[in-house]
């Protein structure tokens, strides 16, 4: 089997070619030399013609084997990783067969943000938290946060539907020794089109939905058409769930979007609730991309916790565990402190 | 931690200074404009006050006018001499016109505080005045403090103790809430407002359809004897000519 493996080499030097996110192009760190893609294409062209045949085979737990066209060691990855490091010599290997036919991505996002970026971000995140525990501030689990290209589906939908609010006007006066209040019921139809673009749902199931959907929003502006030269230096991921699976998702998504949009229309009443709706989706275009984030796993107490990193945009999410000692510190703290407070409140007041 | 304690500690400071204004003043809270009383009668009086107050915690004023007042010009002296003195406290206000008293009629005004005393029980209080009315100006103020003591029972007092423990456990709650749901910073996607072509919104129908009105009355409770809303201070007035 050829070119299973890529690594991306310095076409004047042969050293290992990373993607420089903040320079959106392709920096080798040994001779310095710059790439742009439209140079690195050309060259890699060249350069994975003369790349020997490797072999690729599983191992006894179901691993695919690669070598590692650097050093020669072997490189194991799972069946949905599509890039990876070697242990050894820390070359990337971008497993080009796995991202071949329908695994192989419209569209790829590049990283914005360098690991740099991430760890200061990261260092930041206990800022006004102070029930996070200590070793989510410790150097030496920050330092493990990893570049990983997320498979993504994005949707494109025409929708038609329509509403029926049950609408309330109340209004209210005085008479005659009376507090008069009149509600009057409305039933108000709104029947409208509208469209979509670019509903993202993640297409992994390696990656929490919630995390995923919480570093939206991206900006496509930054879309650009794939090539294997956007993985050097990240892992990669291939998607386990297929389009028509994860657009229950997206469709979901749409509807309750649709659904506020009608409802918002509905305007001067007292309370408004939606009796009955009717939500018509056409999927118009679907694409599998992918995302780039920075992925952090810190364990503390035998549980592992998940942190990720817009590599576009920079926002950051993940739940930080209760530290339940320094819970107990703040809740007793603010306990005493405002008996103590109210005591002297009270005793002024000559309530007691 | 340290700030929090810093911010406390200013708060704490920041009230006692506030609340030291409304300390009991016994010449202001009982005065007699109409000499009916001896000096005797009024400093029993203002003791009298004075104890409510350190009881209750409640302010206590009573005046006595000998102007010829209606009873909305007695009613506004009443919500003036406490407003100006006690904007935000709780308490009960006597005022009267002795000017007929010859003739054994007077106007009178009640005042207590609506948060603290129920309708009913200022209600009570009036009455309680009125029956007095034969023995006297001097045996009117003290019914009016006999009755004021009677409707500041033990049961209210107890609520001072019961939010001394309670709150301190709301607001602990509360802080611990608050940091805790900042460490949440996850949360699930339901809508894709954020992708909707805003130009692309076509309405192809709008119609808002009548269908029925409900409409309900209620009474809406106005007292007697002339109670009125009161001022500054949440008062609620009982009073008339007795």
């Amino acid at each position: 089997m050829a070119k299973d493996t890529l690594d991306h080499k310095c076409p004047s030097c042969n050293a290992v070619l990373k993607f420089n996110p903040h320079g959106q192009n392709w920096l080798c760190e040994y001779c310095g030399s710059e790439f742009n893609l439209e140079d690195l294409e050309t060259k890699t062209e060249k350069l994975t013609k003369e790349t020997e045949e490797v072999k690729v085979y599983k191992d006894q737990n179901g691993m695919d084997v690669y070598s590692c066209p650097n050093c020669g060691a072997q490189i194991v990855a799972t069946e949905e990783e599509s890039a990876t490091f070697c242990v050894y010599c820390r070359s990337t290997a971008i497993l080009k067969n796995k991202l071949v036919g329908e695994f192989n991505p419209t569209y790829v996002i590049p990283f914005r943000n360098t690991k740099e970026d991430a760890i200061a971000a990261f260092k930041n995140i206990g800022k006004g938290k102070p029930l996070m525990p200590k070793v989510f501030s410790d150097p030496n689990n920050i330092n493990d946060m990893k570049g990983v290209y997320i498979p993504f589906w994005i949707y494109d939908y025409d929708v038609k539907g329509s509403v029926s609010v049950d609408a309330k006007r109340v209004t209210s006066h005085v008479s005659g020794g009376y507090q008069v209040t009149k509600t009057d019921i409305y039933d108000c139809i709104r029947e409208g089109s509208m469209s979509y673009t670019r509903v993202p749902v993640d297409g992994s199931t390696h990656f929490d939905d919630d995390i995923m959907d919480s570093i939206e929003p991206f900006d496509y502006n930054d879309l650009k058409d794939f090539t294997y030269s956007y993985l050097s230096g990240f892992l990669a991921e291939k998607y386990d769930v297929d389009g028509d699976q994860a657009s229950e998702r997206a469709e979901l998504r749409t509807k309750n979007s649709t659904i506020d949009i009608l409802k918002d229309d509905v305007k001067g009443y007292t309370s408004k609730v939606v009796k009955s709706s009717s939500i018509n989706c056409k999927q118009t275009k679907r694409d599998y991309i992918l995302i780039p984030v920075w992925m952090l796993n810190i364990k503390y107490n035998d549980k592992l916790y998940k942190f990720a990193m817009n590599g576009q945009t920079g926002k950051l999410v993940g739940n930080i565990p209760i530290d339940k000692k320094k819970a107990w510190i703040y809740f007793l703290s603010t306990l005493f402190g405002s008996f103590a407070i109210l005591l002297v409140l009270f005793l002024l007041m000559g309530w007691l | 931690m340290k700030k929090i304690f810093s911010y406390l500690f200013i708060f704490a400071i920041t009230l006692s200074v506030c609340l030291n204004v409304n300390a009991f003043d016994r010449d202001y809270n009982v005065q007699d404009f109409s000499d009916t009383l001896s000096e005797k009668q009024l400093e029993k009086l203002r003791d009298r006050a004075e104890e409510f107050y350190d009881e209750y915690g409640l302010e206590m004023m009573i005046y006595i006018f000998k102007e010829g007042y209606e009873y909305d010009q007695l009613k506004y002296k009443c919500n003036s001499y406490w407003d100006n003195k006690y904007p935000n406290s709780y308490g009960a206000c006597f005022a009267i016109d002795v000017t007929d008293a010859e003739e054994n009629s007077y106007v009178v005004d009640v005042a207590m505080s609506r948060k603290y005393y129920t309708d009913s029980e200022r209600e009570k209080v009036f009455d309680n005045i009125r029956n007095t009315k034969s023995d006297g100006t001097y045996a009117m103020c003290e019914q009016f403090i006999d009755s004021a003591e009677e409707y500041s029972d033990e049961e209210k007092n107890k609520t001072p103790f019961f939010m001394l423990i309670i709150l301190p456990f709301v607001i602990s709650g509360i802080t611990i809430a608050v940091l805790i749901s900042k460490n949440k910073m996850v949360r699930k996607a339901t809508t894709a407002a954020a992708y909707l072509n805003k130009d692309a919104i076509n309405f192809t129908r709008k119609e808002d359809r009548f269908v029925t009105t409900h409409v309900t009355r209620v009474p809406i409770n106005t007292g007697s004897g002339g109670s009125h809303g009161g001022g500054s201070h949440g008062a609620g007035h009982s009073g008339g000519r007795i």
